[in-house]
């Protein structure tokens, strides 16, 4: 194992058990605010992971949109909200028998794939630039799925005005 | 650089494009105050005329099969035949809706506008060959459903309606997602077909199939509204506006099926195939049917009801995966043609009584059909053909599915068609249980503020008409044009 792949390993685990532990406190804290960082962590860890894996467009989006965007949007509204720190959970667990039961399934399936999968998989080297690949597929390829992409935004925006606005008067 | 393939597919999708552009332009129209509430309907009722129109000319010289902007659509009879069921389904819808939200303080323009892009989504999902498709259709159509159930967002129950509907939309489809990824990992293709022919070549281990199958499965099931992706359903029916609510178990739930069949047709095949996967739908069918009816039984809101009849409708509708051949496409085409007549029909008698009796549960109808006799017989029209009796056209639909299961008897399907025949009988009780408390018990005084609307009793009564004409006249050629409209 040469000195890099060494120190791949490494940054990989590290990320990797950042997202676990994170993702731990996001599902298991009640205090809003501890839940809110706990998520910071997670979408940085997997930013990492994708950066990792070369995807270096999903690595930028993540830190633009979710970290940069979403995230500070969510943190920003729990700091606003009045007393949102020691607000009374109503549903502290849901039968917690189940949820056991149906996570031990979901894991076993993981599981069984990281096993099975890997030799199955065609790897392609690719040392181009993912953006590149990206944008000439949206104007080839990918171009009908772009362009209802367009019509679904133009539908969720009217979704959103009209759920957010105030009621007018006639 | 080549760019015909743009013009041609532009030239193929001119239903579409007005659908988009009319969407657009009732948007920008509402702006102005001088026009009325009935010029913007009238303009949405001539958009979804127009583009059935065109697709009515298309599905009557087109014979072929073409892969339009490379790969994404498939541009056949399969997808011209659901372009017409749904732009007829949203039609419909649009007509019966407008006396109810024409009241509405707000959301009139916001309901025109969603319900002709969910329709350019459904006619979407229904033609969609690649994953990328199918997923963003899938999300297309869901999240304009979000926004519909929510659309009285003063009404608690419907944002909570909305709100469920969201998580549990959400969730199914992340999990699709992360089932189809596999399927990417290992073939490197998102095109159906190539994935089909790929998986073919490989030997995989049946527990990948399966495990892939049920992931993908519970994105589509969920659509579908079938067991065990069917929680959502009958709180979001009973808090979504009824107009919303009689869209959502009818176009959605066939897209759903429309995708699913194209789906399956290209990942596993017509007949054999490398894995069992009939087994996956034999459960899923058998389940929907058994809790659809049985919860039904025990209902009397009529919206909930109706939702668990839904439920048990798609179970029958699953069936035909248990075979899959061109026959048993044919025999779902013509299901799903008159689940949607009668499902829409039964829906406008449910508005009428809500908007003008108050009546949503059947405790409180009854003694209605010495009220308004026109009204009841309509609705008991519609529920003797849900159930499937004879002298209406259900009775058809359901037979040709069974007919078309049963034909490799073996003990799988036998079962599967006992469960389905001992449910139907099961699902007399309840839906009789609506027409009994209407004719047959005493009931106080119904007092109706103003006219029923011609708007609703017309369509009521064409489709009535429409399930009754079906049984008498000769029915082989829709049931022929179904089959030739297969995949």
């Amino acid at each position: 194992m040469s000195l890099n792949e060494i120190l791949l390993n490494i940054i990989f685990y590290a990320l990797a058990l950042t997202g676990l532990f994170s993702s731990f406190m996001v599902a298991t804290s009640t205090n809003m605010v501890r839940t809110a960082f706990s998520l910071l962590g997670v979408l940085f860890s997997f930013a990492g992971l994708y950066g990792l894996l070369r995807a270096d467009f999903l690595f930028a989006a993540q830190i633009l949109v979710y970290v940069g965007g979403i995230l500070v949007l969510i943190i920003f509204a729990i700091m606003l909200t009045h007393k949102i720190a020691n607000v009374n959970l109503s549903n502290e667990s849901t039968s917690s028998s189940t949820v056991i039961a149906v996570v031990c399934i979901l894991f076993a399936v993981l599981v069984f794939i990281a096993l099975t999968l890997p030799e199955y998989i065609k790897i392609n080297q690719r040392n181009k630039p993912l953006t590149e690949m990206i944008g000439n597929n949206l104007l080839s390829d990918s171009l009908l799925p772009f362009e209802i992409l367009s019509v679904l935004l133009l539908a969720c925006l009217i979704g959103a005005v009209y759920l957010a606005r105030k009621e007018v008067k006639e | 650089m080549d760019y015909n393939w743009i013009e041609t597919g532009l030239q193929l999708s001119r239903p579409e494009l007005l659908i988009i552009g009319g969407t657009v332009a009732v948007i920008m129209l509402s702006i102005f105050k001088q026009l009325s509430r009935t010029f913007l309907f009238l303009c949405s009722c001539a958009i979804l005329i127009g583009a059935g129109y065109i697709t009515l000319l298309d599905i009557q010289s087109y014979t072929g099969q073409t892969i339009l902007f490379k790969g994404a659509i498939g541009y056949d009879k399969f997808s011209l035949f659901f372009k017409m069921l749904f732009i007829a389904i949203a039609f419909i819808t649009m007509l019966f809706s407008y006396p109810v939200i024409k009241n509405w303080t707000s959301g009139f323009v916001e309901f025109l506008s969603l319900l002709l892009c969910c329709t350019l989504g459904m006619i979407y999902m229904a033609s969609s060959r690649t994953f990328l498709m199918m997923f963003l259709n899938l999300e297309f159509v869901s999240i304009t459903s979000y926004i519909m159930a929510g659309l009285l967002r003063h009404n608690k129950k419907s944002i909570e309606a909305s709100l469920k509907y969201i998580i549990y939309g959400a969730g199914s489809s992340g999990i699709m997602l992360f089932g189809m990824s596999f399927l990417y990992a290992i073939t490197g293709s998102i095109d159906v077909y190539t994935v089909g022919n790929t998986l073919r070549h490989l030997d995989l281990p049946n527990s990948f199939y399966l495990i892939t199958s049920i992931l993908i499965l519970a994105g589509f099931a969920y659509k579908m509204a079938i067991v065990p992706f069917h929680m959502w359903c009958p709180d979001v029916y009973e808090g979504a506006p009824t107009p919303v609510t009689a869209f959502f178990s009818t176009g959605p739930k066939i897209a759903g099926f429309a995708m699913m069949i194209r789906f399956v047709d290209g990942v596993f095949g017509k007949g054999s195939s490398p894995f069992e996967w009939q087994l996956i739908f034999i459960i899923v069918s058998v389940l929907s049917m058994l809790i659809g009816n049985l919860t039904a039984l025990q209902q009397n809101n009529l919206k909930r009801l109706m939702a668990y009849s839904g439920i048990a409708h798609a179970g029958y509708m699953a069936l035909i995966f248990l075979t899959f051949t061109q026959d048993s496409i044919g025999s779902l085409l013509f299901y799903s043609v008159i689940y949607s007549i009668m499902n829409l029909g039964a829906f406008i008698t449910i508005i009428i009584l809500e908007k003008y009796y108050n009546i949503d549960n059947i405790q409180s109808s009854a003694g209605f059909a010495y009220t308004n006799p026109f009204l009841a017989i309509c609705l008991s029209i519609f529920m003797f053909s849900l159930v499937g009796l004879p002298p209406f056209a259900g009775f058809f639909s359901k037979l040709l599915v069974f007919m078309s299961v049963i034909k490799p008897l073996n003990y799988l399907t036998l079962f599967a068609i006992l469960v389905a025949v001992i449910t139907t009988v099961i699902s007399l009780f309840y839906y009789v249980k609506i027409i009994g408390a209407m004719f047959l018990k005493q009931g106080g005084n119904f007092t109706i503020t103003e006219r029923v609307s011609l708007i609703l009793n017309a369509p009521m009564a064409i489709l009535a008409l429409a399930t009754v004409a079906i049984f008498i006249t000769d029915w082989d050629w829709l049931f022929e044009f179904c089959k030739s409209c297969s995949l």
